[in-house]
């Protein structure tokens, strides 16, 4: 359960048993929100996934959880919250890289790596091979990629993927077996990138 | 490929994330998360009910400057579709003209009269012709009434005609003022009453 740090200054209405049906539709949605932003974390990894660094993810979490906000009312069965919330994560993640595309293709920034907050010892152990997963991911078909993080990153299950993706999940798996043989083989090397890159 | 494998095998991918992961775990403030989106929440709430409140309090300028935008827009459109004065004239007049002469539109209960009405206005056709001749100095040959005063009309509204096309015209004719004007269509239709009262 979320320990809020106080009351969330949008949450003013309670469920009471003599409230107007708008008021109470009002205080649903509100509950059901509360509901959704218990996936943060999940969405936080999805985006970091897409992300160069965790500030950027971070932000890009925001912005998943305020259309999640703005859209609340497309839920159509609530049961099925965080399929809902993870379609909504990925498109704006697309959206996202797409915007990202664009912005370098018309100031010419080249990629920027994680900002970095971390002892030097720390960084030399490790931030070679993050930077070739990142280059090895970014490098993946749109549907590997996607189909990569979900699982990768967020930790989703075969089904759950499935069911964001609207594929099957024998679909998923061999997604999953391709991005990851393609990862691996562009970490290797380039002469390997040459053999099985897309 | 690989399908056969176990796709969770691949444990150095899986030990670069999860270092990832957890490094960007330990920058990840839950509250200060939870905090920064119930802010923008609550200031897009404010936002959209300030709008409605500036309209519900105020609603005078919004709806006479829509109307403003409106009508300029009708304006607009109406300028630039509507014809000009002398093709609507001109329709108009073919149409009283087709109906009535050339009894196109009959209806089933007034169908003897216009019977009678098609023999006078046949007349009157024939009449008119002959004006338009006169008007014109062409033959008109075995056209529509209609057709006749379209023909005339669209004349004296086309641009005027290069010396070139004057010399293979078949028939001399005489060089009519352009139609430009209302008072130029007045004075076109008063001429053109002169001669038909002389025929």
């Amino acid at each position: 359960m979320i320990s809020w740090p106080e009351e969330p200054p949008f949450l003013r209405v309670q469920a009471v048993p003599e409230m107007s049906e708008v008021t109470r539709a009002a205080a649903d949605k509100e509950t059901l929100f509360l509901g959704i932003l218990e996936n943060k974390k999940t969405v936080f990894w999805i985006c970091l996934g897409y992300a160069r660094d965790s500030v950027e993810a971070d932000e890009l979490a925001q912005e998943v959880f305020f259309k999640a906000w703005t859209k609340i009312d497309s839920l159509r069965d609530p049961k099925r919250h965080r399929e809902w919330l993870f379609r909504v994560a990925r498109n704006a993640c697309l959206d996202h890289q797409k915007k990202k595309r664009l912005r370098r293709f018309i100031q010419g920034d080249s990629l920027e790596y994680a900002r970095d907050e971390r002892t030097p010892e720390t960084l030399a152990v490790y931030r070679d091979e993050l930077r070739l997963l990142k280059d090895a991911v970014r490098a993946l078909p749109k549907k590997l990629k996607e189909t990569f993080i979900l699982r990768g990153y967020g930790g989703l299950t075969y089904q759950e993927i499935a069911a964001v993706l609207e594929i099957k999940e024998g679909t998923v798996m061999s997604r999953l077996n391709e991005a990851r043989a393609k990862i691996r083989s562009r970490m290797k090397g380039p002469s390997h990138e040459r053999q099985d890159g897309p | 490929m690989n399908d056969k494998m176990d796709p969770d095998q691949f444990d150095e991918i899986r030990e670069i994330i999860r270092r990832e992961k957890e490094e960007a775990d330990r920058s990840f403030d839950s509250h200060r998360f939870d905090a920064q989106l119930f802010e923008r929440i609550g200031k897009a709430r404010e936002g959209r009910s300030a709008a409605w409140r500036i309209f519900l309090k105020k609603p005078a300028p919004i709806i006479a400057f829509s109307a403003l935008v409106l009508a300029l827009v009708g304006l607009f459109l109406f300028r630039t579709f509507s014809p000009p004065p002398f093709q609507q004239t001109v329709r108009a007049l073919s149409a009283v003209l087709a109906e009535a002469g050339d009894g196109q539109k009959t209806s089933g209960q007034n169908r003897t009269a216009q019977r009678i009405a098609r023999a006078e206005y046949t007349e009157f056709g024939w009449a008119l012709k002959g004006v338009l001749y006169a008007y014109e100095r062409q033959a008109l040959g075995d056209v529509s009434l209609t057709d006749a005063l379209s023909r005339v009309f669209l004349k004296k509204t086309s641009p005027v005609a290069s010396s070139q096309d004057r010399e293979k015209a078949p028939f001399p004719r005489m060089e009519s003022p352009k139609l430009r004007t209302g008072e130029d269509f007045r004075e076109f239709f008063a001429g053109f009453l002169k001669k038909f009262e002389e025929v």
